[in-house]
């Protein structure tokens, strides 16, 4: 517990409204109540603060119109009934964006599919040059296509490396 | 609220008849306008109803329904506050004051007997003097003064300790008591700014 003096007035005012409430326990009331009867200070600050609570009942208590509980239940029933439908709403919403969502994915792999299929393959080239490929050493030193179908014609390639001839 | 709980619909209506007025006055003091408080308490009581499957037997029912009621509040003053930065000169003190001009008008007509007067003016110093604890003062005084609700139960209700209570409603009261010490002592009516 703080000693400082405005810390135990906090404490005080605190014990005094809390003591308004009949919220002490015996011993706090106990206390309080010695307190009272010993100082006239505390006696004022209680005062006040029975003065500012009993001030509180002249705030007005508002009263509804009898239909009030009518209406309330009617909405209520017309908030639940349109409910199942709310919710119908926002499940076909979500329902849309999947769909929607799908049919993006289903036209991206239908694109990726016909791109494939249209454009050759890079490695379907190299295999059907490939017999160039691998003479592209002799064919250099040869010079002439023609040359080595002459070449070709007289027989003088044998085995079969000899290529198709290009 | 079992019955609530089980679909009974007499039973629902009874717990609105029940509560309905005590919820417009905690939460017209809160927002500060009957009609809007109005809509409030029928907002409150359709998420009851909705949430009556969750409610746990023996749980303090009132204690149930003001936390719902203090949320559905704290989102209408948010509200109200992201209005009134979009509509700054549409805010006036005329929704948060019981004190009418005609009642004004009929003072100085001198129709209206004094007492009657003193009564209404009584009044409306009060409710001048609430606007200015905070929400949660202003709430914490609401559930003791007019629902009797024990340190404990505005505990459950805010999310708070009975300590914390215990200090918030002290301070509200010293707070309230130092705006209508002028009122009090000399009948100047205290000098409230409207948020």
């Amino acid at each position: 517990m703080s000693n400082s003096p405005s810390a135990e007035r906090t404490e005080l005012i605190e014990q005094l409204s809390a003591y308004i409430d009949g919220e002490l326990d015996a011993e706090a009331r106990q206390q309080i109540e010695q307190r009272l009867l010993a100082d006239e200070r505390t006696r004022d600050v209680l005062r006040q603060l029975e003065q500012a609570n009993a001030l509180l009942d002249e705030l007005p208590r508002s009263d509804v119109e009898p239909s009030f509980t009518e209406t309330t239940v009617s909405m209520i029933a017309l908030a639940e009934a349109q409910e199942p439908s709310r919710r119908l709403w926002q499940h076909s919403r979500w329902l849309v964006w999947t769909l929607r969502g799908g049919g993006l994915l289903i036209a991206l792999a239908c694109g990726f599919g016909v791109v494939a299929a249209v454009r050759p393959a890079p490695n379907e080239i190299l295999l059907r040059d490939l017999p160039v490929i691998e003479n592209l050493e002799p064919y250099r030193h040869a010079g002439s296509i023609e040359f080595l179908r002459r070449l070709k014609a007289r027989k003088l390639f044998a085995g079969p490396e000899s290529g198709d001839g290009r | 609220m079992l019955e609530v709980r089980d679909d009974n619909a007499a039973a629902f209506e009874e717990l609105v008849l029940r509560y309905q007025s005590r919820l417009v006055t905690v939460l017209g003091h809160l927002v500060g306008a009957h009609d809007l408080a109005e809509d409030l308490t029928q907002e409150v009581f359709l998420r009851v109803y909705r949430a009556r499957k969750k409610y746990v037997p023996g749980s303090k029912f009132s204690t149930w329904l003001f936390t719902i009621a203090n949320n559905v509040a704290s989102n209408a003053r948010r509200t109200q506050s992201r209005r009134r930065e979009v509509q700054p000169a549409s805010a006036g003190s005329s929704s948060t004051s019981n004190f009418s001009i005609d009642q004004v008008a009929l003072a100085a007509s001198g129709q209206m007997p004094a007492r009657q007067l003193d009564k209404a003016e009584m009044r409306d110093v009060v409710h001048q003097a609430m606007t200015v604890l905070n929400d949660r003062q202003r709430l914490a005084l609401l559930l003791n003064k007019f629902e009797g609700m024990s340190y404990a139960d505005i505990g459950v209700t805010m999310d708070l300790s009975p300590q914390a209570v215990k200090s918030l409603l002290s301070r509200a009261r010293v707070q309230l008591r130092e705006v209508l010490e002028p009122y009090l002592e000399q009948g100047k009516r205290p000098e409230v700014d409207h948020p």
